[in-house]
This record gives structure tokens, sequence and C-alpha cells, in this order.
């Protein structure tokens, strides 16, 4: 009896957890779309050193996200870990990270006047909770060094 | 030594740089979240039961060859040394009879607890011979023949070493579930599947005992089904309690039928005159029970 209520727990969490996630992911996506967009004429370089001659000033921007597992995604990575394999379940959920901390370092670089931003790193953290359990929650760092328009001093 | 390589000189031409919108599809797998969950969770699932029922197999096998002293020294430290209380007399003195009829070997004695708690209906045979009765249970006996069936039914389970098969069991299942836990609900569902069907096994052999038994003892099986017919009524009623998945016993109608089988068998009368309980025992029926309570846990 108590197994059976267990077990509807269960059942009533993975569903839960299914349709919210699934809902929160179709909005997640979309917003990142259309900020991706918005966001485009900032450009990232892959390089270590701006590639300009210019004068020019450099500041660190980053952008930092958590976001956390649904029941669902969590009870398939449970079953993958068992046997091994390819987990599809966190693939979403990492790119959406990735491509929301590089939103949020874009708009970080935006607020500052930048143009472009050189020197792009990530940084992952699996973030656990007491006793060393995991807590179902992943964090993406975004960073690089923005290029912004020198400020022009009185008198130069 | 490690040289550090001169910094790289810009191009003269101007780099052109481009930032296209992010592709899709390409980190991402496309397979339905839900085809997933089916597939793996069915391997895994089938995986984890497969090897239960093999380690529950292989800990059938081994249990009756661990020595039952091992069980008696670890029971020991369990069970308090405290004088006998005239009913817990009077049952060791029924279940010696009992034993006596069952054949059980002199290296197997059996020790009963009397446990005075009235909202427990319930008995339990537990590692090295020791069988502890509660008094919720005593005071539904009525005659000395259901409450001989009741121990031989638990002293049967000593005897074909379910007991150290159980606890063998157990140990497997918890090692099994350590490794899966944050999908436990699932896997603790399936090892209490697997290990209620090998209970239920072992509970209708034991049923077949304790009919031999009082046939022995009385002449007839009628005491059995005295004691399987009237707990049949004490049942919970719960929709889900009637699913045989969920159960660690045969339902009660396929027990009584395992009692006329044995009658049958052994060419004994199903019915016949019921010895009463000993004194001691039948003022349990007549003592006030505050207990709001009856159902029932022993089957």
């Amino acid at each position: 009896m108590g197994l059976l209520i267990q077990l509807g727990i269960f059942a009533a969490l993975l569903a839960l957890g299914f349709l919210a996630g699934s809902r929160a992911e179709r909005k997640h996506y979309a917003s990142i779309r259309e900020r991706e967009a918005a966001l485009r004429h900032i450009l990232l370089v892959p390089v270590r050193r701006a590639p300009t001659r210019s004068p020019c000033r450099a500041q660190l921007v980053c952008g930092s996200v958590v976001i956390g597992m649904d029941y669902f995604k969590m009870t398939v990575a449970a079953f993958v870990n068992i046997l091994g394999g390819r987990i599809n379940a966190y693939e979403t959920l990492v790119e959406r990270a990735r491509r929301e901390a590089i939103l949020r370092m874009k708009e970080n670089a935006a607020a500052l006047g930048g143009s472009h931003i050189f020197n792009v790193k990530f940084s992952t953290t699996n973030l656990r909770g007491q006793n060393n359990q995991q807590s179902g929650c992943v964090e993406v760092v975004a960073y690089g060094t923005a290029l912004l328009p020198v400020r022009l001093e009185a008198g130069n | 030594m490690f040289e550090r390589p001169p910094p790289a000189r810009l191009p003269d031409a101007p780099m052109r740089i481009e930032n296209p919108p992010v592709p899709e599809g390409i980190n991402v797998s496309g397979q339905h979240p839900l085809r997933d969950f089916f597939v793996q969770g069915t391997l895994a699932v089938g995986v984890f039961a497969v090897c239960l029922l093999l380690l529950g197999a292989l800990a059938g096998l081994l249990a009756p060859h661990v020595p039952f002293a091992w069980e008696q020294r670890a029971a020991a430290r369990f069970w308090p040394q405290v004088p006998a209380s005239p009913e817990e007399a009077t049952l060791n003195e029924l279940a010696a009879r009992v034993a006596h009829a069952m054949k059980l070997p002199a290296d197997m004695p059996i020790v009963i607890h009397y446990w005075p708690d009235d909202c427990t209906i319930n008995a339990a045979a537990s590692l090295g011979g020791h069988i502890v009765v509660y008094r919720g249970l005593l005071r539904q006996m009525e005659s000395e023949d259901e409450l001989a069936a009741l121990l031989a039914h638990e002293i049967a389970h000593v005897q074909h070493r379910d007991v150290a098969r159980g606890f063998l069991r157990g140990i497997a299942a918890a090692l099994l579930l350590a490794g899966v836990d944050s999908v436990s609900p699932v896997f603790s569902g399936i090892g209490t599947a697997a290990t209620q069907s090998f209970s239920r096994e072992q509970e209708s052999l034991a049923d077949a005992d304790a009919a031999r038994a009082t046939a022995a003892l009385y002449g007839h099986t009628g005491g059995a089904l005295a004691l399987f017919s009237r707990l049949q009524a004490h049942l919970p009623h719960g929709l889900l309690d009637s699913l045989e998945l969920t159960r660690s016993h045969p339902d009660f109608p396929r027990r009584i039928e395992t009692v006329r089988a044995q009658s049958r068998q052994l060419a004994r009368p199903e019915t016949g005159t019921l010895t009463p309980l000993p004194a001691a025992l039948r003022t349990l029926r007549e003592a006030e029970n505050n207990c709001r309570s009856d159902d029932l846990e022993w089957e």
C-alpha cells in the first residue's frame, strides 16, 4: 500500500516534470532566439587579443545562468546512468544555459556601449546540495573582454 | 626550457567578423524525450529486475547452507533476556509440542516471545528460531487448535530457513537499490514485487506444514481452517490492499484451499472437536481492549 502511494507520487512528479519542464523549455528557447536576433550586432571574436589596432578600451564582461532540471529529465538521466549512453535530456538543458549565458554577457557589453567581445570562455558547474547530494542545477558562466569606445577627455 | 612564442601579429588586411544566427539542432538530439524515457526506462528496469531475480534465487539457494548456529548467534544480541511471563511459558510449551509434531531438528530450538500489545494483530518468525506473538493476535484465538496452526506456520518458516532467505534477499536488494537512489520508487516497486512473489511461495509451503502439524496433533485440520476463515474478516478493505502484487501472502480463499488439499492428501477430516485454549491465554480474550483498530497484520 505504502509502495503504491510512493509509485503514485513518483508518476505524478514525473508527469508534472515533463509537462512543466517542456513548457518552460519552449518558452526559454523562444526568448533566447528573440534576444539573439536583437543582440546580433555585438560580435563574439574567438581570439585572445583584440583584432584591431585602433585605440580602444577593454573591459571584462560576463553573463551567468543557473538552470534547474525537472524531475522528468533527472529520471531519464538516472535510467541512462545505469547502463551508460548519451543523455539527450540534458543536452537541451546545457545548450539553453550556454546560449543564455552568452546573451547575458552580450547584454552586459551592450550596456557598456561595446560592439565586440573577444577571448570568450565558458565555465560550467554542477551545483551540489548538502552532503554532496546532486541538487539538479547547472551553472554556466560566459566571460570575455569587451571592446569599448575610447572616452574623449576634455581638451583632447 | 619552454620558450614562450612571440605574440601573433594581426593581419594587415582587415579581418571580417560575422555572427550568423546560432544553428539549431546540432548540439541537441531530435529524439522525443518520451521515447527516450520509455526506451531507457525499459532497459534499466529490465536489467534491474533480472539482477534482482538472479540474486534472489542465489540467496534462496545459499540460505539452507548457512549454519543455523550463525543465525542464533546473530539473533542472541537482539532479544532481551527477561523472565518468561505465564503467557510466554504456555506459548513455549505448546510450540515445543508443535515442533515435535513437525519433526523439527533438535539443533533448531524455537523460542516464543509474547508481546503485550493489543493494537498489533501479528506474529512473525525471526532469525535464530525466535518467534514473536503479539497479544492482539492471541486475543483472536478461540481454540488451542488455531493457536497451534498459527505457531506451526511460523515454525515452518524457521524450518524452511525462510528467515535467512529473506535476510539474504534483503541485503541483495539493498545493495542493488543503493546504486539507483534517484529512481528508487520504481526500483523499490520492482524489488518489493519480486520479494513478495518469493514470499507468497514460502507462505503457501508454511500453510501446508501448518495443516499437517494440526492434523498430526489433533487428528483434523479444523483449527487451521478456523484460523484462516476468521482472520479473513480482519483484513484491511482498501482497493489497493486486494492487489496480489502488493501482498506478501496468498489471499485467504487460496490458503483455505491449501489446508483442504492437505486434509484430502492426509485423509484427515476438515472438522473435529476443537481443544479449548490453555487457561493462561483464555483470560486474554476477556481483558479490556483499548485499541481502536482491528486490522490484521499477520496473514
